[in-house]
Order: structure tokens, then C-alpha cells, then sequence
């Protein structure tokens, strides 16, 4: 379980995060949304390890993830960033990083490292260009490649950090069916940075929202939908409309 | 269900580590039989069968060629590994030891330490090593802090190499006793080496090259970008450090017997890369096979294309591997440096 305890952060002597207090729930799938320059991926980056808080701690499990050694803490939390420059070499070799923290350097790659690889890559549906230069993919499909080395990770905690900005509508739905299946099928714990605000209110079971590097709410999804929060941290009117069953969210300023 | 015929693949680099070494061995076997009096393969395994030590030919062999060869050999091996590193760690292909003033940086150490220290052969390697280490951090400190875009560095790379030279040109000035046969060190070149004066340096060269192959996979982690490789659990600071620390200790040790020896550094990762593949597990050691080769080639075309008068190698290099180099840039002018 990853919680934050008190956890500031400033960049350049300004505040990003202001003393933040939250706890993720294990086996959900969280979606931190917010406005633009709000600190949403700062939190991602300050869960993940790759920032140090100025002030607070980050636990893992009640112990500080800094007090985790890199590798350990590679063997329990994946992250895939935003911006990943491709490249070039193969979707399969690529995938095959994601084993780098469960060897050490004498280790050469097992059948266990194969087997977990392919099943990442058939789970993500990436099996089929295998073989082909990661930079030579499309957008959708370099996705499904950084997802499935999170997945040959093998973490039971995954962080995204807005895994569909730039992809149209179809492909973004694709990959969040895919995240929906990581954490129903393999029980993983996600928790995402999402700019769709559909997406997140469609896929996740909990939502956080952050506002000038305050935590504004964190709550099931469902209630959030039911109140204002969202129209009154984003500035615009919500609808939700029911449809067969189905959720739609409408927005307008 | 094994879509990805990890089988073929691993047979692929075998057969390809295999050509690669061949090609060594062959270039290495040739260039001792070429020379001022060529010799057949016949007569070069006979001399070695039945050394007989007052034989001319056989002094010549074994006292002027095979020194020179191996000279070659390894400070090929040593120069193309560490391009490669350098290429991978600073994440640019133009990137080099020659480039960015690694091998001035430790010639300038190297002819430092002559004038001011007492003289012990097992040692030039040490200093050659440190200032590589100095050149070599001041442009990972750089790139890193600047965020400088791949031309700059090579730009930055061009003004510390400039400085550095200029600091090898005034020691040389002030002390023309500093290193014998000093013309040749600044252009590079393999004459009147012995056999004593490569020894040390091949130890260093050894242990660099077995660490670099040890350490391929964290270069291929590396170049996936700082940030995924600090997600995979990588310390990046301490493994870029690293890496360029062994790149050091190569380059620093060729430098010290083979002089400013450039371009090779530059070229044979580079066309190792273009070629084959972009796998550091493979690059490492097909440019250490190929680098050899190349510069043996190389020394023995420049040796008897004009005998009995001979060119420096450094000067065929900078012929070949310029022209090259401005072709790498242009061939790229498309991708954003």
C-alpha cells in the first residue's frame, strides 16, 4: 500500500505539493485528475521514486521509499512516464527490460524471464510485432509495449502517467480496457494520471483531486460523479446522462 | 507458443561474433606477413615453429611487426569499445573519444605526469586513465546539466579537445624530451612501438574490455532514458560514472602508446550499430572484433603504401574518418541533434 504522509514538494523554491496526506487503495484503480500545472504528475513522479519530497515521507507498506533499495522498490512498483523517447530495437527486447530488477549481473535470461516476457506481450496484444524497432510503431502499439514492461515488471503496483494523451478516442479506449483488464484479470494496483476526464470517471473506482497541490478530494468514483467537485475545481458544468445502463459525461463551459 | 525465436536469434550473433573474429585473426595474420619484405603464410609458420633467434626475418617478425600489430589490435579494440560506450551513455551517435576530448585529455594528463613525475611505465596508463576520467566528466557534467542538444556537445566536445591539444602542443614546446617521437603522438601513430611499451596498457585494455561486456546490459537499460532506467531500479548517476569510467580507462590507455588516435572511435560503433544491431550485448563485442581489425588494417595499408616511407596511421584515419563523419551528419540532417 503507498501512502503519503505530510508530503511537500517545491520546484525552484516554488510549492508544487503542499503538504499532502493520502492513502491508495490496494487492488483499485485510482485516476489522479486535476487542471494543468495542478502537480498531478509531480505526485506520480513523488510516489514512484523518481522525485524526493522537500518535505513529508512517502511509505510503502509503513516504510519510506527512499529507505528501499531501487531494485526492490523496481520489484513492487512499475512506472510508465509520459514522453517516453522510443528506442530503437525491438518490441521483445524492449519488453525484456522490464526483468532488469529481478536479476542481478551474473544473471543470464531464464525461461521463467521468457515465459513472463511473452505472457506480457500476448496479454497485451504486442506478441505480434515482436520483432519490430520499437520507434517504427505507432503510438498505440508503443503503449501497449511500455505496458507490457511494466506488466515482465511484475509489480502489484503499476503508476501511469496519462497513458492516452495524443491517441484518438478509439485507441485511448483500447488502452484503458487494457489497464481495466490488468487490474481485474492480475489484480494489479493501478493508479493513473488521467487528462480525459470520461476516461477517469469511466474506468477508475476511486478518483483524487488536485488543485494548486492540494489534495481537494479523494473519494469512490461513483460520488465524485454525483457531486460538484469536479465542475467546481475545473470551472465547467457537468451532465451525466444514463443511457441502457450506460454513463455518459457531457462538459461545457 | 514461443513467438519470438529466441533460438535463431542467439545463433545469428554467434555466426556473426564468429565472421567477426575471423576477420580479426585473418587482418592479424596478414599484416604480419606484409611489410617491407613480404613473407608467405608458409614461411611465417615455419619461423614461429623453429624459432630460430639470430634469423633476420624472424627478429623482424617478432621484434618490429608483431609489436606494432598488436599495438594496432589493441588499441583498436580498446578505442572502438569506448566510442561505443560513449555513443550509448550520452545517448548520441556522433559522440566519440576523439570527439569529445577523451583522448586529449588523457594525452595531456599523460606528457603532465612525464615532466613532473618520475618515469614508470606501469603508471602512464594511470595518468592517461585520469585525464580521460577529468575530459570525460566535464561533458557528462554538461549534457546533463544543460539539457546542451547532441550537436552542441559536440561543439563543447571540440572546444575542451582544442584546449587540451593546446596544452599538449606548449608541454611538447617547453619539453621536446617529454615523450619520444612526439610528432607522431599528436596525429597518432604505431611506430617504434616494443613490446615493453604496450604491456601495461594491454592489462588495462584487458580489464576494460571484459568490464564493458560484463556491463553491456546497464548500457542497453541506459538507453532507454534516465528516467525509465531509474524506474527499472537502475542508480543512473553512479552507472553513467561507471560507464564512462571504464570508457576512460580504454581510451587512456591507447592514448598512451598509440598517440591522438581518432575517428576509429567514432566509425566502427557507429557502422556496428547501422549494420547489425543496436543491442549493446552485441555492439560491445562485434566493434571490439571489428575496431582491431579496422585499425590493423588500417596501420599495415599506411605502412606500406608509401614504403619505404610511412605515414602515421592518425593521418589515414583522419582521411578515411572525417569524410565519414561529415556524411554520418549530413545522412542524419533529418533527425534533430
Amino acid at each position: 500500500m503507498i501512502e503519503l504522509k505530510n508530503v511537500s514538494f517545491s520546484y525552484k523554491h516554488k510549492p508544487c505539493i503542499r503538504n499532502v496526506n493520502l492513502s491508495f487503495n490496494t487492488g483499485a484503480i485510482t485516476a489522479v485528475i486535476g487542471p494543468n500545472g495542478s502537480g498531478k504528475s509531480t505526485l506520480l513522479k513523488l510516489c514512484s521514486r523518481l522525485l524526493r519530497c522537500s518535505g513529508g515521507e512517502v511509505l510503502l507498506e509503513g516504510i519510506n521509499i527512499f529507505d528501499i533499495k531501487p531494485k526492490a522498490f523496481a520489484k513492487r512498483a512499475a512506472i510508465l512516464l509520459q514522453a517516453n523517447h522510443p528506442p530503437n530495437i525491438p518490441a521483445y527486447d524492449y519488453v525484456m527490460s522490464g526483468r532488469y530488477p529481478h536479476k542481478s549481473l551474473t544473471d543470464y535470461i531464464s525461461k521463467e524471464d521468457i515465459n513472463i516476457v511473452e505472457n506480457a506481450m500476448e496479454m497485451t496484444g504486442c506478441h505480434v510485432f515482436a520483432q519490430r524497432p520499437v520507434n517504427k510503431l505507432s503510438g498505440g502499439e508503443r503503449q501497449k509495449v511500455f505496458i507490457a514492461m511494466a506488466l515482465a515488471q511484475n509489480t502489484d503496483i503499476i503508476f501511469l502517467d496519462e497513458p492516452t494523451t495524443f491517441f484518438d478516442i478509439n485507441v485511448s479506449f483500447d488502452i484503458m480496457n487494457l489497464i481495466q483488464k490488468l487490474n481485474e484479470k492480475l489484480g494489479k494496483t493501478i493508479i493513473l494520471v488521467v487528462h480525459d476526464l470520461n476516461l477517469a470517471l469511466h474506468y477508475s473506482d476511486y478518483a483524487v483531486i488536485i488543485n494548486n497541490g492540494e489534495i481537494v478530494i479523494h473519494e469512490k468514483t461513483a460520488s465524485i460523479a454525483e457531486n460538484n467537485y469536479i465542475s467546481n475545481v475545473f470551472g465547467v458544468e457537468m451532465k451525466k446522462i444514463i443511457d441502457a445502463g450506460n454513463e455518459f459525461f457531457l462538459f461545457k463551459k | 507458443m514461443s513467438f519470438c525465436s529466441r533460438h535463431s536469434m542467439n545463433k545469428k550473433i554467434y555466426i556473426l561474433l564468429l565472421l567477426a573474429f575471423l576477420f580479426l585473426i585473418t587482418t592479424f595474420l596478414v599484416a604480419l606477413c606484409l611489410g617491407t619484405s613480404n613473407i608467405g603464410p608458409l614461411k611465417l609458420a615455419s619461423l614461429f615453429c623453429n624459432s630460430n633467434t639470430e634469423d633476420t626475418l624472424y627478429r623482424i617478425i617478432v621484434h618490429v611487426r608483431l609489436p606494432r600489430v598488436l599495438g594496432a589490435l589493441l588499441a583498436g579494440c580498446a578505442l572502438s569499445v569506448s566510442g561505443a560506450i560513449i555513443q550509448s551513455v550520452l545517448n548520441n551517435p556522433l559522440a566519440g573519444p576523439n570527439i569529445i576530448g577523451i583522448n586529449s585529455g588523457a594525452g595531456f594528463a599523460m606528457l603532465l605526469a612525464a615532466i613532473l613525475l618520475p618515469f614508470h611505465p606501469a603508471l602512464i596508463p594511470v595518468f592517461a586513465f585520469i585525464g580521460a576520467m577529468f575530459a570525460a566528466l566535464i561533458i557528462i557534467i554538461i549534457s546533463v546539466s544543460t539539457n546542451a542538444s547532441r550537436l552542441t556537445i559536440v561543439l563543447i566536445g571540440f572546444a575542451i579537445s582544442s584546449i587540451l591539444t593546446a596544452g599538449i602542443n606548449t608541454i611538447m614546446i617547453f619539453y621536446p624530451d617529454a615523450y619520444i617521437g612526439a610528432s607522431t603522438f599528436i596525429i597518432g601513430g604505431l611506430s617504434s612501438l616494443t613490446m615493453q611499451k604496450i604491456v601495461f596498457p594491454a592489462l588495462y585494455i584487458a580489464s576494460g574490455l571484459i568490464l564493458a561486456v560484463i556491463f553491456s546490459r546497464d548500457l542497453n537499460i541506459l538507453s532507454l532514458g534516465t528516467n525509465t532506467a531509474k524506474s527499472l531500479g537502475m542508480n543512473v548517476t553512479f552507472t553513467k560514472t561507471f560507464m564512462i569510467g571504464i570508457s576512460a580507462i580504454l581510451a587512456g590507455a591507447a592514448v598512451s602508446f598509440a598517440g591522438l588516435l581518432g575517428f576509429v572511435g567514432l566509425i566502427v560503433p557507429h557502422a556496428v550499430r547501422y549494420l547489425v544491431s543496436n543491442d549493446n550485448k552485441i555492439v560491445i563485442p562485434v566493434s571490439c572484433l571489428v575496431g582491431g581489425g579496422f585499425l590493423i588494417v588500417c596501420d599495415t595499408v599506411s605502412r606500406i603504401l608509401f614504403a619505404p616511407y610511412e605515414l602515421p596511421v592518425g593521418i589515414l584515419m583522419a582521411f578515411v574518418g572525417a569524410p565519414l563523419f561529415i556524411f554520418l551528419i549530413m545522412k542524419n540532417r533529418h533527425a534533430k541533434y
